[in-house]
């Protein structure tokens, strides 16, 4: 299926009904992801978002949780040792992967997990969110950044 | 009971039309990206060369070698006006089977030889009228076939399709039953088209498949056959249904022409979540909107009028309501047979079916305007025997009111 394709609006509404029956409240962002915050241990919090995919198996949905801001600069960016801690981390992760998404002055760590819209069911969405949010939060809590996502 | 058709008859054939197919076409025609489709697929058709193909590898009927096949052409020609000059073949194939399709300046019907050798000439009255039903309420100019084949449709545009074509047979059965005149007739092409066989002499009406069908019902509920909505064609036992349903409210004077009934009936080869499923509050997943709707609209005693009237409408085969309330515990009873729905379905309901139960039951519950605890309390429970947390319906009864209110 091609980009073109890609009916994101009908994706990002059939996730949110599944969101609904698994017990979990969210909402349409500007960006047409769908968006729901959730409180982890020690008060701490985590947005998680869904962002409509191609897959290899069909249309899908990127949940993901931002765990850590790298400002690029001439001391700044993502060392060897972080990228490393980042590799040997992903190696342990269960359910969730962790990744760089590049910008312009920054670079976004991210905690994600795809999956097929078709077969999603409320166990699975639920399983999935949760545990990007707290491989997401694990990392901005060892990366030593204020809980700020 | 028979009656002689003739073209007087005809004049009721716009009036007969199942609303459904006539719906579902509308959006069709209003659906942007079908329409540019359609475009392409009649340039497609002025260059047709069925009627090249027929002549070279069918048999056109005329009544020196095919004087019973043209002779029941004729007669339901006399019937059927459909603007058009008329062109009949047959075809081999063992199957039985027909089409019809719009040439340049004449409609063109083809039957097959199984049809000729299993159905009489009266029973192919039946088959000829169905085709040139078609023909009649132009269902020949909406290209389904090569739409639901294209890549360019989307899924949502197939099922409407697909929707469409079942609700054309309808209207096509009752053009056919109308141009024969006998509803056993037609009941008894039907079967011998679910057959096979020629079964001389027999006669069939439609009480007689009325079990079959049951049966029927019951394995589709249970297979959870999310696939159905595929099929272009209803199944033959809900098209005797159907025409039934039709003959009963034709002969009463009924306007409705057994359209309600046959909404039902349709309902249950729907994709889950589509609108006529989630309106009717029909489909496959009848039983558990039934037993459901029963638990909790007993949640305060006893069930309110218009919740009676609502659970009355659904069709569960093998399911009494007033005999239901008559139990010695109606409450335990729904609950029971609640979980046995989802005990007896063979595959796992899935998410689009779990949402669409939980929405038709908490609108059930405001069918009042009001949740009250015990109300809450019960839909939680049934969300929970589905597997979900109590959350998801509290979430369902805040969207329920937000929608209201919007």
């Amino acid at each position: 299926m091609s980009e073109e394709t890609l009916d994101t609006k009908a994706i990002v509404e059939r996730f949110a009904e599944v969101a609904t029956l698994a017990g979990i409240k969210g909402e349409i962002d500007e960006d047409g992801d769908f968006a729901a915050g959730f409180n982890l241990k020690d008060d701490r919090s985590q947005m998680v978002f869904a962002r409509p995919i191609n897959t290899p198996g069909g249309p899908g949905v990127c949940m993901f949780s931002h765990a850590a801001v790298y400002k690029k600069g001439m001391f700044g960016g993502i060392s060897k040792e972080v990228a490393l801690e980042l590799l040997k981390r992903n190696e342990d992760l269960s359910f969730a992967r962790y990744g760089v998404r590049e910008f312009e002055d920054r670079y976004l760590v991210v905690a994600s997990l795809d999956a097929l819209i078709e077969t999603l069911d409320p166990a699975e969405l639920e399983n999935s969110v949760w545990a990007v949010a707290y491989a997401a939060d694990c990392w901005e809590e060892k990366s030593g950044q204020a809980d700020e996502f | 009971m028979s009656t002689t058709p003739s073209s007087a008859d005809m004049r009721e054939l716009a009036s007969s039309r199942y609303a459904g197919d006539v719906e579902l076409m509308q959006a069709i025609r209003k659906d942007p990206a079908l329409t540019q489709q359609q475009k392409r697929a009649d340039i497609l058709r002025t260059q047709s060369t069925t009627r090249m193909r027929l002549l070279a590898n069918a048999m056109r009927v005329c009544p020196d070698v095919l004087p019973d096949v043209a002779g029941a052409v004729a007669r339901v020609q006399a019937r059927v006006d459909v603007g058009k000059p008329l062109e009949a073949f047959v075809f081999a194939d063992s199957d039985v089977n027909a089409f019809v399709t719009e040439g340049s300046s004449r409609f063109l019907v083809a039957l097959s030889s199984g049809a000729v050798q299993v159905l009489s000439p009266e029973e192919l009255e039946f088959v000829i009228g169905h085709e040139l039903g078609h023909a009649l309420y132009a269902h020949t100019e909406v290209a389904a076939g090569a739409l639901v084949e294209s890549d360019d449709v989307s899924e949502a545009n197939t099922k409407l399709l697909r929707s469409w074509q079942r609700a054309a047979e309808i209207s096509a059965d009752r053009v056919g039953l109308l141009a024969c005149g006998d509803p056993e007739l037609a009941c008894t092409a039907l079967v011998k088209t679910l057959a096979g066989l020629p079964l001389p002499g027999a006669r069939f009406a439609p009480s007689d498949i009325a079990s079959q069908w049951e049966s029927l019902l019951g394995e589709m509920m249970d297979a959870g056959a999310t696939d159905l909505w595929q099929h272009s064609h209803p199944f033959l036992p809900l098209r005797i249904k159907a025409l039934d349903a039709f003959w009963t409210g034709h002969q009463a004077g009924n306007e409705t022409h057994g359209d309600p009934e046959t909404r039902t009936f349709l309902a249950m080869m729907e994709a889950p979540g589509t609108r006529s499923t989630e309106e009717s509050g029909q489909g496959l997943l009848a039983r558990f909107l039934l037993w459901g709707g029963l638990y909790v609209g007993l949640a305060e005693g006893s069930l309110a009028p218009e919740g009676r009237t609502r659970l009355n409408a659904l069709t569960v085969p093998g399911v009494d309501l007033d005999e239901a309330l008559a139990a010695e515990n109606p409450t335990e009873l729904a609950l029971a047979q609640f979980r046995a729905a989802k005990t007896s379905r063979r595959t796992k309901l899935r998410a689009d079916e779990l949402s669409s139960i939980l929405r038709q039951l908490v609108s059930f519950a405001a069918l009042d305007n009001h949740f009250s605890d015990p109300e809450r309390e019960r839909l939680g429970h049934l969300a929970r025997e589905l597997g979900l947390g109590h959350r998801a319906i509290e979430l369902l009864i805040e969207q329920h009111q937000e929608g209201t209110k919007a």
